[in-house]
């Protein structure tokens, strides 16, 4: 219905209990704990702040954490497991989670040996690389029937490498002949970019021989710790790579044996979360001698409950406040179940503040209303609804996301409801249809399944006008929650005077350009200027000059600019749900092209199936957005402030298990 | 009038109509597509380095898309209107009235695409650094729209009174 009205408690219990207490108060998970150390006390408070290395407890949690993380990862990475789109976790009986609980010391072998096993893996993926680049560098040289520690003999020298592709081989090999004669020049292999060679030349020669295989652009390349030759370390390496794999799939194979043990480690991880998550809120404690100190928000109507089940626990001392007026608390809001997926929306825009008065009941009725307008036809909002309806089933999705697609379900029926209004069916189709099929067999043309209402393709006027006395409604009713607001706050001369007279004006302004008339009286006339009187009087009244008074209260009257904007931005109503109808007229027209016939009864239904998705998914999106919109820019705007933080109550709150 | 009905062109109005019909189809599609395309230049972005972002650049991609289709519907209205797709052919008159009813959506819709595209665009650094603030990338993106379909609203009134205008 509103906002949830909340108590400050504060706890004060025995230093002994205090682990007890605060898994009593988590479990509950009713308080949205308040920092000590963030009250102003100075000195005096400071040394009350809980000391006891609650954050480092909790850094150290959150460590051990992240190892059991790390070896789900490896366990995840060979036994992928799907989760489903919108997860909350498996469900455990208590019995099961508490045996698992027991087991934790055995659960922690897994995790290590699950750490052992992905370091080593790690270590193998490392010794893989190195053999393959060595495979790399060798395989030129393959050919080289050489062992490679040999650079020399008792007379020559060797000497291995490299010279660019594009080198004259003849012009080298002759080159050397005559620096060098009896020297022995020989390529191994060659590929794109160089050319691998061997060259052996007597050692008193080797300066002279060295310098013109320089000249052609040559490149020593050595092979330091390798013995023998390439090929048999080609051959030694294959081998090792070959080993590597085997080893790999031991470990994977082992890996694979832990696998059942994943939901031990995910009962661990939550456990460990759950503990940091204490600890946490430990160090936001206060804290003497012999005695803790916790403060905290709690919805009020949960204060009786809470205190006798927390005193049950151990004896302490408990007192709850109400908040002083104006002062900010966290919000939480509570609708009928009809009214809560359109929290949603106001949650996107802000939540309301302590001040506030929560919009969403009076705003959900318009936002469901607007949002059927807006597509407007009769199957596409029961194809809407029963698509997000199969989603909400299969995935029971929960938070902002479930909120939205209960929403869309509602918009869905809106949207149908809407749709017998206007007499939409899949657009025209009810009297595309029969045409078609019955096509030159005479008699008059079918006219599709009648409107309940009207048919805004047909009357765009009226509906034209009817969006906009809608709208000015809905302004209306936000206006009026404005004034509410006014007088709650005791201030029952701007509610009159800076909401009241509007209402004047608007409703006033149209009823004198119809001519309307009430006893021979033009009433409008006489509404709208009691309205402009009341404006001009009254809204300058913060200027002392009295001249300027009077320039600020005619000026005021500017703001009918504003409202005629917010007015006419209701048009989108028709708009939007004519798109809708022409979009599903161009479908049809172009599905019934052909004479009626087997194929083009395929072709028929191609087209309208593809055409419907398309139509549904453009003018849903459309139709959110701008009923969001109207929200927001029109409504929100009359009197909403807005800025609230949400209610975050110390909870369990775990990633993978969920205890029923 | 005799200069004109002499041109094979104005014998009628459904030239002229037609004409419309293209120019709205023409402007408004360019303006959307240069509005989706620099969301998606800028969602590209994002998405090379979080690639789970894509469904929500998606949703703002997809805002400045709408004028075309608007600039499609306003084309369409016209042809099922002067013996296109229904309907009879137009005096020369109304074929320059249907013409002119299509200016708004034509003209708004390429400006507004454009516009509501470098909004959009924006939106997706919201994205990156609070995601959780999409809904208000959105309504920034939905304030541009607004003209856009207030621009299909005065076409689409104009068309569909056209055939009361006889001359």
């Amino acid at each position: 219905m509103s906002i949830v009205k909340m108590s400050k408690v504060s706890l004060v219990g025995h230093l002994a209990d205090r682990e007890r207490l605060i898994a009593r108060v988590m479990k509950l998970g009713l308080v949205e704990v308040i920092a000590f150390d963030s009250r102003n006390g100075g000195e005096e408070v400071k040394k009350l702040v809980s000391p006891d290395n609650a954050d480092e407890k909790a850094a150290r949690l959150e460590s051990d954490m992240s190892r059991v993380g790390a070896a789900l990862g490896t366990l995840e990475r060979f036994f992928p497991e799907k989760t489903p789109m919108f997860f909350s976790g498996k469900e455990m009986k208590v019995d099961q989670y508490k045996t698992i609980v027991n087991e934790f010391e055995t659960v922690w072998e897994s995790v290590g040996a699950l750490t052992d096993i992905e370091s080593r893996l790690a270590a193998l993926q490392s010794e893989e690389n190195r053999q393959n680049s060595l495979l790399a560098s060798l395989t030129p040289w393959q050919a080289l029937p050489l062992p490679l520690e040999q650079t020399e003999t008792r007379t020559t020298r060797i000497q291995l490498g490299v010279v660019p592709a594009g080198v004259a081989q003849e012009a080298l090999i002759a080159a050397l002949a005559e620096a060098a004669p009896e020297s022995f020049i020989e390529n191994v292999s060659a590929d794109a970019e160089l050319c691998y060679i061997v060259a052996v030349c007597h050692r008193p020669q080797e300066e002279t021989a060295s310098q013109v295989l320089k000249q052609y652009g040559f490149a020593r390349v050595q092979f330091k710790e390798l013995l023998g030759t390439p090929d048999s370390n080609m051959r030694l390496a294959n081998e090792r790579i070959a080993e590597i794999k085997r080893e790999r799939a031991e470990l994977e194979q082992k890996a694979g044996l832990l696998a059942p043990q994943k939901i031990k480690l995910q009962v661990l991880y939550d456990y460990l979360e759950i503990r940091a998550e204490r600890q946490k809120i430990v160090a936001k404690l206060g804290r003497s001698d012999s005695a803790f100190y916790l403060e905290g928000w709690l919805p009020t109507k949960a204060v009786p409950g809470f205190c006798a089940k927390i005193t049950s626990e151990a004896d302490c001392y408990i007192e709850t406040t109400e908040p002083e007026k104006g002062e900010d608390h966290p919000i939480l809001l509570e609708n009928p179940k009809l009214v809560r997926p359109f929290e949603a929306v106001t949650q996107m825009y802000s939540l309301p503040s302590a001040r506030d008065i929560d919009p969403n009941i009076l705003m959900a009725p318009f936002y469901f209303l607007f949002f059927g307008m807006m597509i407007g036809d009769f199957a596409y909002g029961i194809l809407l609804a029963a698509a997000i309806g199969i989603m909400i089933k299969k995935f029971k999705p929960r938070g902002t996301a479930g909120k939205i697609l209960n929403m869309l379900f509602l918009g869905g029926l809106s949207t149908a409801l809407w749709g017998m209004i206007f007499g939409s069916y899949f657009g025209n189709i009810t009297s595309v249809l029969p045409n078609w099929l019955g096509g030159g067999g005479g008699g008059a043309p079918a006219t599709g399944i009648a409107p309940l209402w009207f048919d805004p393709s047909k009357d765009p006027m009226k509906m034209l006008i009817f969006s906009m006395i809608f709208g000015t409604f809905h302004l209306f009713v936000g206006m009026g929650i404005k004034m509410y607001m006014l007088f709650r706050d005791g201030k029952p001369f701007e509610a009159i005077f800076d909401v009241g007279s509007w209402y004047l004006v608007i409703v006033g302004l149209p009823l004198f350009a119809l001519g309307i008339t009430v006893a021979g009286l033009p009433i409008g006339l006489y509404t709208a200027l009691l309205g402009v009187a009341m404006l001009v009087l009254t809204q300058g009244r913060s200027s002392k000059n009295p001249f300027m008074k009077l320039m600020n209260g005619i000026m005021s009257l500017y703001g009918i600019t504003g409202y005629l904007g917010d007015i006419l931005s209701y048009s989108r109503l028709l708009a939007l749900g004519l798109a809708t109808g022409v979009i599903a007229a161009v479908i049809n027209t172009l599905a019934t092209l052909n004479a009626p016939g087997f194929i083009s009864a395929i072709v028929f239904l191609v087209i309208v199936a593809f055409g419907t998705v398309f139509n549904i998914a453009i003018n849903a999106l459309g139709a959110f957005v701008h009923s969001s919109r109207l929200q927001y820019v029109e409504f929100f705007s009359k009197f909403y402030e807005g800025g609230g933080e949400a209610f975050q109550p110390f909870e369990i709150k775990t990633k993978y298990i969920k205890i029923i | 009038m005799s200069v004109f009905s002499d041109s094979i062109f104005l014998a009628n109005g459904t030239f002229l109509a037609l004409l419309g019909a293209a120019i709205a189809v023409l402007l408004a599609g360019t303006g959307s597509a240069k509005g989706v395309g620099i969301v998606g230049e800028a969602a590209g972005g994002l998405v090379t380095e979080d690639p789970n972002k894509f469904g929500q650049c998606l949703l703002l991609q997809a805002l400045p898309g709408t004028q075309g289709i608007y600039g499609l519907l306003t084309a369409f209205v016209i042809m099922t209107q002067v013996g296109v797709l229904g309907g009879s052919a137009p005096t020369l008159i109304q074929g320059f009235c249907y013409l002119a009813g299509s200016l708004p959506i034509a003209f708004v819709g390429l400006f507004s695409g454009v516009s509501q595209g470098k909004a959009a665009a924006t939106g997706i650094g919201i994205i990156a650094k609070r995601p959780e603030e999409l809904s208000k990338a959105i309504v920034f993106a939905a304030m541009v729209e607004t003209y856009a379909v207030l621009a299909l609203l005065a076409s689409i009134l104009i068309i569909l009174n056209v055939p009361n205008i006889t001359g």
